[in-house]
């Protein structure tokens, strides 16, 4: 019997050993075609971007990099900003930080600034078991908090289960379970979408957009079916109630991704690049420990929006493509919104000295559309 | 087709039934005597195979001929599922009965080993089927860990998950472009996606090696199981798309029910030991209960009917033109001659191959028809790397050379006198037989179709 697992034992390596040429033989963004898209078009130009914006789709649909660069450029044009956009549907914050890693590792040199767009945690679920777009970001280095972060933030079996499930994943990536065709679609060019990188090539990619490029896709019906009067209010209540009940929350019940987003920004500032981190509005989910991680977030590094009530505008039946993510004029207006409380951020950290408060024509803004109420 | 935990009971009631009847029939001397106890075994397991199996399938048929002469037919229908593998171990408790009360085997007195021998785990949900006088001596030896049986069983299982997860699966993809898109009646559901010419040959063929990696993937990975576990099974393939006829076809495919039909159905009908149109009778019957076997559907019985057809014809043919035959046209051309067979024989085998996949015999119909349309190929694949269910241009590479490799691996077993592939593997030197291992298990790792799919003949 010995014999028999030193052989199997043998095999094993060999086959782990095949895998894992596979795996370095393609990008870290092989399993995300959208990703992997964009790391191609930022490739070719990377050394004139020194902005990255990371996140999920309420960063890929709602920063216009085109319009942020300009806004910024034409308050600080010293900054010289020119930013690409990062986000992918559905990115976790650990996906997030594993691309930034990546994203770094390939070239920090120009890099000046990056926001990162806070999402659900670890979640994932049994459905999306095999899928290389879940499988493609794991590695030796994150694996572990992962597993760490989902016990913590989950609750009954899913504290034990959801870890597993992040392990049982981690072992597909590394065999690269199934994900041969992956491999061959990755070196014979074919894991592109020319489209996705949106038609300033920059990253952003608006929903009205999509639907443009592909009306029989499935977003006509998101807008058409989703986006009631109804369903608007009722979301807008129910965010508003869990922003108001986690508002003071202090008891952050994830440490271990509280770590990973600190040593981020000590990490990046070591490196003179400033870090944001954003929390965008959602449909709520997961609010119960996104509010109290931000929470902890220091003040000059953080920037939140999930509070209905602060941005209205973001709420507008006319700003939105379903309950989730914005519509272009919506993603204009949030690339606005965004950029003013950017600029507070940097001056926070010292890297810009305040200006005076630009005026912005009434008919391209919707005033009345910060926190405080004053506009931008 | 369903797991139910209820449903256990009917694979204890036909074991306990089964066992009482045989011990009954063991202590009789005359065939007299144990006939009654042979009836109630069958009646028995007919009977739950046919309540769960066919009565539906026999309840419409009827009505639909009822309504024909405007006849009141009120028999209301079982909402009942098929439990998986009823159709397996219903056929190896019979095997039981039959062979007890032939007095070919001594009825089991221990009921555990008997238990074991109708539910043994590997072969449970889809055989092989396996023969009392084969597998219960078996269960009852002492073994000894055994590092070739041990090596040659996972060999098997390897050769299987490539056949099932590798191929089987991955082809089902191109298959259900153009067999789920039927409407039943013949048309497409989705008239955008009209399938004809070379794309309907294409998605047939792909069907044919699909239900035999399928079946057969299945059948070496309980073959494998069974033989770490110290037991032989009965092959239940030997590569069966390298027969020249069609009667060696079904020597080599589905081996143990083929074997089964024989031994219980065609030879107490006579077999070939009566008049020659009788001996025609009773192939093409067996044939068409063997396709039945397969589902409570027109289409199956069509299956079986068609192949039916064709060994009466290789029959009438052998009888009456014996000397003509391709190998004895051309007796120096017998490379050419072997391949042109072979793929005609795989050929023949599709036609009702397309009944075997089809919902209904009209939808069949519709296909045979739409063969002669315009070829529309391009809507089984699809270029960009993300266009929903249409799989890519790489999966149907991957697919081909895949299929390439089974073709080359079971054209060295059939070259081998069909061995099986643990024998013609452990036979090779070592540079091959570690080729073998880490080809095949990079292939299975790397090229495993992933996204939840059930083995085919579960439904059976």
């Amino acid at each position: 019997m010995k014999k028999l697992f030193l052989r199997i034992g043998i095999l094993l390596v060999i086959v782990y050993a095949v895998c894992q040429l596979a795996i370095s033989s393609m990008p870290f963004s092989w399993g995300n075609t959208r990703l992997n898209t964009k790391f191609q078009s930022y490739k070719e130009n990377h050394e004139q971007y020194n902005t990255l914006l990371i996140g999920a789709s309420t960063t890929y649909r709602h920063i216009n990099s085109t319009t942020f660069d300009s806004i910024v450029n034409a308050q600080y044009p010293e900054l010289q900003i020119k930013s690409y956009n990062f986000g992918i549907p559905a990115n976790r914050t650990p996906q997030s930080l594993q691309m930034l890693d990546a994203l770094l590792d390939y070239d920090m040199s120009n890099i000046k600034h990056v926001v990162i767009d806070m999402s659900e945690l670890t979640k994932m679920g049994a459905d999306n078991l095999h899928k290389k777009e879940m499988l493609y970001w794991y590695n030796w280095g994150n694996i572990g908090d992962v597993m760490k972060a989902s016990y913590e933030s989950e609750k009954g079996v899913n504290k034990f289960g959801v870890p597993m499930l992040h392990a049982f994943s981690f072992g597909e990536k590394s065999l690269l379970f199934g994900n041969g065709p992956s491999v061959i679609m990755q070196h014979a060019g074919l894991n592109i979408e020319p489209l996705s990188v949106g038609p300033d090539n920059n990253g952003f990619y608006s929903l009205d957009q999509e639907m443009h490029d592909d009306p029989e896709g499935d977003l006509a019906i998101r807008y058409n079916e989703l986006r009631t009067p109804d369903t608007i209010a009722y979301r807008t209540k129910r965010c508003q109630e869990l922003v108001d009940h986690y508002k003071t929350a202090t008891k952050n019940p994830n440490k271990t991704i509280e770590d990973n987003l600190k040593d981020v920004i000590e990490y990046c500032e070591k490196n003179g690049i400033s870090v944001t981190i954003m929390l965008s509005q959602r449909l709520g989910e997961r609010y119960e420990y996104l509010i109290p991680l931000y929470n902890q977030l220091p003040e000059k590094n953080r920037i939140g929006f999930q509070d209905p009530s602060a941005y209205p505008a973001l709420n507008d039946r006319d700003n939105l493509f379903d309950l989730a993510h914005l519509n272009e004029n919506g993603s204009k207006v949030f690339t606005q919104i965004f950029a003013g409380e950017w600029l507070q951020r940097l001056e926070m950290q010292n890297i810009i000295q305040p200006k005076p408060t630009p005026v912005v024509e009434q008919d391209t803004l919707n005033l009345n559309t910060t926190a405080d109420g004053s506009g931008i | 087709m369903c797991w139910k935990a209820e449903y256990a009971f009917l694979i204890v009631f036909s074991t306990t039934v089964d066992y009482y009847t045989a011990n009954k029939m063991s202590r009789m001397s005359d065939r007299k005597g144990r006939l009654p106890y042979l009836m109630i075994s069958l009646i028995s397991n007919l009977g739950l195979l046919f309540s769960f199996k066919y009565f539906n399938f026999f309840n419409d048929s009827a009505r639909a001929v009822f309504e024909q002469f405007d006849i009141f037919y009120n028999v209301p229908e079982f909402n009942l599922f098929l439990p998986v593998g009823i159709s397996f171990y219903t056929f190896q408790a019979l095997s039981y009965s039959i062979d007890v009360y032939r007095g070919d085997f001594k009825a089991e007195k221990n009921f555990g080993y008997f238990a074991l021998f109708i539910s043994y785990w590997p072969q449970l949900v889809a055989g092989p089927i396996e023969r009392p006088g084969d597998l219960q001596p078996q269960l009852k030896q002492n073994f000894d860990f055994d590092y070739d049986r041990v090596k040659q069983g996972l060999i098997r299982i390897l050769y299987g998950f490539f056949k099932k997860v590798v191929i089987a699966d991955r082809l089902g993809l191109f298959v259900q472009q153009v067999y789920g898109n039927t409407d039943g009646h013949g048309g497409w559901v989705d008239p955008s996606y009209e399938h004809g010419g070379f794309a309907i040959i294409l998605a047939t063929w792909m069907f044919a090696i699909q239900v035999y990696c399928d079946f057969g993937g299945y059948c070496d990975i309980a073959i494998g199981s069974a033989k770490i576990m110290g037991h032989n099974l009965t092959d239940n393939f030997k590569t069966p798309y390298f027969s020249k006829t069609i009667r060696e076809f079904w020597e080599r495919w589905h081996i143990t029910l083929t074997v089964w039909v024989r031994d219980y159905l065609y030879i107490p009908l006579g077999g070939s030991r009566v008049s020659f149109g009788r001996m025609l009778f009773n192939n093409w019957f067996t044939l068409t209960i063997m396709g039945l076997w397969h589902g409570a559907n027109w289409t199956y019985v069509m299956f079986g009917f068609i192949h039916g057809f064709f060994i009466v014809m290789s029959r009438i043919w052998d009888r009456y033109f014996p000397k003509l035959t391709l190998p004895q046209l051309l007796p120096g051309m017998k490379a050419f001659t072997g391949v042109f067979l072979a793929f005609w024989i795989f050929n023949l085998t599709c036609i009702p191959d397309i009944f075997f996949r089809s919902n209904t015999v009209g939808d069949a119909w519709g296909i045979i028809q739409n063969i002669f349309s315009p070829d529309t190929t391009s809507y089984l694949i699809h270029n960009s790397a993300a266009k929903g269910a249409v799989p890519s241009v790489i999966e149907f590479w991957v697919s081909i050379a895949c299929v390439a490799l089974l073709l080359f691996t079971d054209y060295k077993l059939y070259t081998n006198k069909s061995v099986g592939i643990d024998k013609f593997v452990v036979a090779k030197p070592f540079y091959a037989r570690w080729s073998f291992y880490v080809v095949f298990l990079v292939i299975v790792t790397l090229f495993a179709y992933t996204s939840k799919s059930v083995f085919i003949y579960f439904a059976f």
